[in-house]
């Protein structure tokens, strides 16, 4: 009797906890969330050159971040004439072109990407991108699913070339002062800025020619007094036939008129082309301050003073 | 004598304002000559002859050896820094209990700072269910309240991040029903697709 009493005892003390356990776990807990997702590939960008009938062997690193995720890796071409010109395949024994791995988390993996060159192909450029990318959750009966999936582009420009030479045909096709203040006077465009007001510039940079080009250089600003200004454009890709487009802006100045000029060359020993523009600056706002400044010296300090006399 | 003073600094202004240079396309100078030439070549109207460039030029003497070598050179952009993508949720619900309210998801972006690269977003398949009943669905960027239809099918592709400037960055993006129904009745299912790649 006094044995059936303590278990009953028990069973009540275990019956009180798990009741505190509970109600501590509903209100202690934090909602509930699908999968996220977190990936990286590296590298960002890869170049090769190579002569026809070769091969080549490219790296690339898949890291997976975020929870365990079905990943699928393919190569796409950026022009699809280009689709048969040159095959690949990945030398992972895991790992396979347009076929799904899991990766579990905190989980990366080195892809070793093989590339076939074939002998009869003409020297130009191909550009391909290698995607890696996630696979969506699995959809949830009785509610509107909306599954998101990660794609990485990692771009792969590969130049044929069977002896180094290269076809370039770099043209600054536009040099654009962008000036809220634009006047066309006898055919000469006016760019007006204010003191100060940052100057944004556009540049267009056309590739007619068979292979990317790397254009880099300087902005050159003259000004009144012999002000020279450099300011130095970074380095950056275009691809054969098509055109990219640089956007920066120079700081503002005080007054005057201004002689812009860009001077981008393509690599070592290779000719500068360039494009010039002009802007004004006018010094609206400090004008409008001195004739304030002079009606309140000439006009009204006068007529206080005249009465502070009388 | 405060007048003096004042033209005289309006005299020092008119000077400072009136000496700007003359626009010269190019300035050849020599200890003896100095030839100037208004406009002698303007790059913007004229395209240039082609010219023999070599692996040498655009990748550097060390490339072009390697190329000569081994019949292949290959150059990486950014090894150290990969380009990351990261969704906070990979699946959003929407029932009858939340279908007016927009659902949040964070999108984080990073990459290199030398390298500018975008965020797209495109919709692969409409919100539909088994039927072929469809719903449409509008996003927003941030606090702009600003909701527009997503892009679909592959057939548009929009930006939703540039991130060329900074290596960087996070989004939070909003997601709702246009229009929201009486009631959410049996399963509907979409895909979004999140591109992050370099831009050229």
């Amino acid at each position: 009797m006094h044995q059936s009493k303590n278990i009953i005892i028990i069973i009540k003390v275990k019956l009180i906890l798990l009741i505190v356990a509970a109600t501590a776990a509903l209100i202690f807990s934090k909602g509930v969330n699908a999968q996220s997702v977190k990936t990286s590939l590296s590298p960002v960008v890869t170049e090769l050159a190579i002569k026809p009938g070769r091969t080549a062997d490219l790296n690339y690193k898949l890291t997976n971040k975020g929870d365990p995720a079905i990943y699928k890796v393919s190569i796409q071409p950026l022009e699809a004439s280009d689709s048969n010109s040159i095959s690949f395949e990945l030398l992972n024994p895991d790992f396979r072109l347009n076929k799904s791995v899991f990766l579990k988390s905190a989980a990366s993996t080195d892809l070793n990407l093989r590339v076939f060159i074939p002998e009869e192909i003409p020297d130009r450029d191909y550009y391909f991108t290698l995607l890696a990318e996630s696979q969506p959750s699995p959809t949830q009966e009785g509610s509107a699913n909306i599954r998101a999936r990660i794609t990485l582009k990692s771009p792969l420009l590969i130049t044929v070339t069977h002896d180094g030479q290269l076809e370039i045909k770099p043209k600054i096709s536009l040099m654009e002062v962008l000036s809220k203040n634009r006047f066309d006077l006898f055919g000469f465009r006016l760019n007006i800025f204010d003191s100060y007001q940052p100057i944004p510039i556009v540049i267009l940079i056309d590739n007619k020619g068979k292979n990317l080009i790397k254009p880099g250089g300087e902005i050159i600003t003259k000004g009144p007094l012999w002000q020279i200004n450099n300011h130095s454009l970074s380095t950056q890709t275009v691809l054969a036939n098509s055109q990219s487009r640089i956007q920066l802006e120079l700081p503002g100045r005080f007054v005057g008129s201004y002689h812009i000029s860009a001077h981008l060359n393509f690599g070592q020993g290779s000719p500068t082309v360039y494009a010039t523009n002009y802007f004004l600056v006018i010094p609206f706002k400090f004008s409008l301050f001195v004739i304030i400044l002079s009606i309140f010296i000439f006009f009204l300090l006068p007529k206080l003073k005249r009465r502070h006399i009388h | 004598m405060l007048k003096k003073i004042l033209f005289f600094l309006l005299f020092l202004v008119t000077l400072y304002n009136l000496p700007s240079p003359n626009s010269l396309a190019v300035e050849l100078q020599s200890p003896r000559f100095k030839l100037d030439l208004d406009q002698l070549e303007v790059s913007t109207d004229k395209e240039s002859e082609p010219v023999a460039y070599t692996i040498k030029t655009v990748y550097g003497s060390q490339k072009f050896n390697q190329f000569n070598s081994n019949g292949f050179a290959i150059s990486y952009q950014a090894m150290d820094k990969p380009l990351e993508i990261s969704l906070s949720n990979s699946l959003i619900l929407i029932s009858n209990s939340n279908r007016n309210q927009s659902q949040v998801l964070e999108v984080n972006g990073t990459g290199s700072v030398n390298q500018p690269f975008v965020i797209s977003l495109v919709q692969e398949k409409p919100l539909e269910n088994f039927y072929g009943d469809s719903l449409t669905l509008e996003y927003s960027i941030g606090k702009s309240g600003f909701f527009r239809t997503l892009p679909k099918y592959n057939t548009n592709i929009s930006k939703i991040a540039a991130l060329s400037t900074e290596n960087s960055r996070t989004l939070d993006l909003n997601l709702r029903l246009k229009a929201p129904p009486q009631s959410i009745e049996g399963t509907y299912e979409t895909t979004l697709n999140f591109i992050s790649s370099p831009e050229f």
